[in-house]
């Protein structure tokens, strides 16, 4: 099961630095200011520049490299199909090789490489929300940002709620995969060998005991939450109310000045390519 | 012949922050026709012990035989291993997946590519040794009591006729009459079969009433390794491990303190115990 093993959505890693003390309300607003900056970096000066933040960042969050760089492990077919499709099917720029109709030309290089390193980017800055904050206040945190659209209608405390139970629960489930498929390995199943169709099969006796068992932990902490009066939202008040720091406020300035600028870039590049 | 743990240590989720180290330089021998019980506090590193002995967990350091074939070796060795070794983990009924107790019986036993009638013949003989009707056979496995359940899971087991078995916890949240069948299976499959079982529980009562030696777990070390008796005269060492000692060896590890002399050969059983007392006492 060592697929399992790597999986790393949701991963908190508890050390401290400035970004895990920053509140999850800047980090949530932050990460979405970070998305909008880097896909509307075009232009190799602007993705430098998003490329320094996401270093910066990195380095101020304490979180080891090598945790950072596993997580992009699951990814990495992906960013390699990425950077190879774009290499073959960008024209422009100048010819550098042929292979029958296959054509890779100097744009197509730097379009491929542009792109993969998009995805590696995002992938870096997204895990770095999840692993500085910790799975219950970053759906306070969030729970708080949706609360503006409460007036129209959106369960913003029940959203949230579902969020920290299924972040809550992916560990737990992923144990218990292990440990079913070590029972029915020492039972005599094969999950290893055979056709792609036996091996699908032989999956059966893992997820019927998976479901069974995620069926039964959603019956009992139902029961668990009534029995304490969990009854939604309505009134519910919190043990650690969120506030913003000093910290904060700077981080939300200077989040403010990066959307501006990116804003600011992207009309420009527009305007100049329109002309 | 035995299945053989050498110097195991095991150190889990390495390299993070969250690194602990579950196992440390263990070594045991499991021989067949023995009942070993091990307790030990939760978190003491049993489970641990049980996965890496039955070939699902592999060590960081250390090697585990079994009769002198390398249970980490070749993978051509690997069914062959699987065979010889059992394992039943905690809850064990939280495995079934079949439509029927009768299916549920059968499919580690196809897997070693027995024919039906023999299926059919391993399958009654294992659920006439932890005592369930064959009229179970064609009922639903969810469909049984909670008692009966683990039962049928200790049969599938069983039916698998391994020469080492591993049971971890086997009589955990059972009623005590659930309790005394599961017991006398164990050491039933254990006399019949010649096996050797590895029997992992919370009560030190409930092991030493079939275990034949007793291992003492405690932080990933192995405390004490030795016959129900010996250990019981540790008394400081088993609260130590954060253990109990039953309550008539309480007693008399408390006469032994007053100064009353106690042979040095362990009361097996009620019996004995009694006539023990009773000689102490006259």
């Amino acid at each position: 099961m060592g697929i399992l093993r790597g999986i790393t959505i949701g991963q908190h890693y508890p050390v401290d630095s400035l970004l895990h003390r920053l509140d999850p309300r800047t980090k949530i607003l932050g990460t979405m200011v970070y998305l909008v900056a880097l896909l509307g970096a075009n232009d190799p000066l602007p993705f430098l520049a998003v490329a320094a933040v996401t270093v910066f960042l990195c380095t101020i969050s304490h979180i080891p490299w090598r945790l950072l760089s596993n997580g992009l492990r699951p990814l990495r077919y992906i960013i390699i199909f990425t950077f190879v499709l774009h290499l073959f099917v960008t024209p422009g720029g100048t010819l550098l090789g042929q292979l029958g109709r296959l054509a890779v030309y100097s744009g197509g290089v730097w379009r491929g490489a542009q792109l993969a390193f998009r995805l590696v980017l995002m992938i870096l800055t997204t895990s770095l929300l999840t692993l500085t904050t910790s799975p219950i206040v970053l759906t306070d945190g969030l729970e708080r940002l949706l609360a503006i659209f409460k007036p129209l209608g959106l369960p913003a405390h029940e959203l949230a709620m579902m969020m920290t139970i299924a972040l809550r629960f992916i560990p737990i489930l992923i144990e218990e995969a292990d440990k079913i498929s070590k029972a029915q390995i020492a039972r005599g199943a094969d999950l290893e060998s055979g056709s792609l169709l036996q091996r699908l099969q032989s999956m059966l006796p893992i997820l019927v005991p998976l479901f069974i068992s995620a069926l039964r932990r959603a019956d009992e902490l139902a029961i668990a939450m009534e029995a304490r009066c969990y009854r939604g939202g309505e009134g519910r008040s919190q043990y650690i109310e969120l506030s913003f720091s000093r910290a904060d406020k700077v981080a939300l300035l200077l989040l403010s000045l990066g959307l501006v600028a990116t804003l600011g870039n992207m009309l420009w590049s527009w305007f100049s390519n329109g002309v | 012949m035995s299945l053989k743990a050498k110097n195991i240590g095991l150190v889990l989720s390495p390299h993070t922050i969250y690194a602990t180290e579950a196992l440390a330089d263990i070594s045991l021998t499991l021989s067949p026709g023995t009942i070993l019980g091990m307790v030990g506090e939760t978190g003491s590193g049993k489970s641990s012990l049980l996965q890496v002995m039955a070939g699902l967990q592999p060590p960081t350091s250390g090697a585990v035989t079994v009769d002198e074939l390398p249970v980490y070796g070749s993978p051509q060795d690997t069914p062959q291993v699987r065979r010889l070794i059992g394992i039943s983990f905690q809850y064990p009924e939280y495995q079934f997946f079949e439509e029927t107790v009768a299916r549920e019986l059968a499919f580690g036993l196809q897997r070693q590519g027995l024919s039906p009638e023999v299926v059919a013949e391993r399958s009654a003989a294992a659920l006439h040794l932890v005592q369930l009707p064959l009229s179970l056979l064609p009922r639903s496995p969810f469909e049984l009591s909670g008692g009966q359940m683990r039962r049928l899971a200790l049969a599938i087991t069983f039916s698998l006729e391994p020469k080492y078995l591993l049971l971890d916890e086997p009589l955990a949240g059972l009623d005590p009459a659930g309790r005394e069948a599961v017991m006398a299976a164990i050491s039933a499959y254990c006399r019949e079969r010649e096996a050797a079982v590895l029997f992992v529980s919370h009560n030190m009562e409930e092991v030493t009433r079939v275990a034949h030696r007793l291992l003492v777990m405690r932080q990933g070390h192995l405390m004490l390794d030795a016959t129900p008796w010996e250990v019981f005269s540790h008394a400081e060492a088993i609260q130590d491990a954060g253990l109990e000692l039953p309550p008539g060896y309480r007693l008399l590890a408390e006469l032994q303190q007053r100064g009353l002399e106690i042979p040095p050969s362990y009361p097996t059983d009620r019996e004995q115990f009694y006539r023990l007392l009773r000689n102490l006492l006259t």
